[in-house]
């Protein structure tokens, strides 16, 4: 053996240590959601759920079956449905990360479809309300992301998200929730 | 080192490699198999299958047979479009003295995308007349009949099958097939 093998076998070994210590997935990233892809107007579906987003609405002021509320809103409307099993399936996860904050849609609104019971093949039309900072429609902040997943742990389940520019926006003054109701196919 | 010494050592080491080789993937076998055997027996992975038009005897009581009708909406209820509301009920004859407790059941497509539905007893509003039980809570240990409604949509022509669970007999459930 030469004797210059050890140290280059040596130097080998922990550049391979690096490399597979870099490539090595964290610990979280076994039990990732499934993420999708969604665009305003194109159906996304997952495991055990299907949106179509079919509009986003910023507001200084929402209304909702006789209940109004000041502030600053972003509205989405949606349409929402199962696929498999009705079985615990709730729109129970819907967030919206903006300016490096969490924020989850307001259950302030007496219909929303936050927590709804899905059907399945049956969609369901309304809207999602986010109650937000003032400073959130602010341009160098507003860069969005919207999550919809069945459970309040979104753990290895389907995510539809929506990736969008608050700033792009026009804000009403007052904008309404959509009612409930069923799509026709 | 040379061709005859490697097959010397293969040689050697012949027993304690095939030792090795039956032993490795029983090893991973019997972990695998304890932990898909730990999953299963905590959730419904056993159905107790009756004929259909028959009935069967599953956690002490007599269970069937069951029957699907299709409704027509109750008054007051706008049922989605494309969509038809189906009503299955259960007889039911708790053998024992004990009452049972079971859940509302669900509705499932056999084959296909198999699909299962809810009971929507609540859903339907008052137009609709409901049965005296939608599970067997608080039923007492007299005979007695389960009755749920489903709204499933146009394209799902069944065949199916309705799933009763009792809890402490998980991993074990009833399945009761429908109509034809």
């Amino acid at each position: 053996m030469k004797r210059w093998m050890p140290g280059v076998a040596g130097a080998a070994l922990v550049v391979a240590a690096w490399g597979l210590s870099a490539v090595t997935p964290s610990e979280t990233a076994a039990e990732e959601p499934f993420v999708v892809s969604a665009n305003i107007g194109d159906r996304a579906s997952g495991r055990n759920i299907s949106v179509t987003f079919t509009d986003l609405r910023a507001a200084e002021a929402v209304t909702n079956d006789g209940w109004h509320a000041d502030g600053s809103w972003l509205l989405v409307d949606l349409e929402v449905e199962a696929l498999r099993s009705e079985e615990g399936t709730l729109l129970s996860f819907a967030t919206l990360d903006v300016g490096g904050r969490s924020y989850r849609a307001s259950e302030r609104p007496p219909e929303s479809l936050f927590g709804s019971q899905l059907a399945i093949d049956l969609p369901h039309s309304g809207s999602l309300a986010f109650e937000l900072p003032a400073t959130a429609f602010e341009a160098s902040r507003a860069q969005s992301v919207l999550r919809l997943g069945l459970e309040s742990d979104p753990r290895l389940d389907s995510l539809i998200e929506l990736r969008f520019d608050l700033a792009d926006l026009e804000v009403e003054t007052e904008a309404e929730l959509d009612p409930i109701v069923w799509v026709g196919r | 080192m040379t061709g005859g010494k490697r097959r010397g050592w293969w040689r050697r080491n012949a027993w304690p490699l095939a030792a090795c080789a039956v032993l490795l993937p029983a090893v991973f076998g019997i972990i695998g198999w304890a932990e898909w055997d730990d999953y299963f027996s905590g959730h419904e992975s056993r159905p107790i299958t009756a004929q259909p038009n028959a009935s069967i005897d599953y956690a002490g009581a007599s269970w069937g047979p069951a029957e699907i009708v299709e409704l027509p909406p109750p008054e007051g209820y706008a049922p989605p479009a494309g969509s038809r509301i189906l009503e299955v009920t259960v007889a039911v004859d708790p053998a024992d003295d004990d009452p049972i407790g079971c859940l509302p059941p669900t509705l499932h497509e056999m084959g296909g995308a198999e699909r299962q539905w809810d009971e929507r007893t609540y859903e339907l509003g008052e137009g609709y007349e409901p049965g005296e039980w939608n599970s067997c809570a608080g039923s007492g240990t007299e005979p007695f009949a389960i009755v749920v409604p489903f709204v499933v949509p146009d394209d799902a022509v069944g065949p199916f099958a309705l799933h009763i669970v009792v809890a402490e007999r998980v991993p074990e459930y009833l399945r009761l097939p429908l109509g034809p």
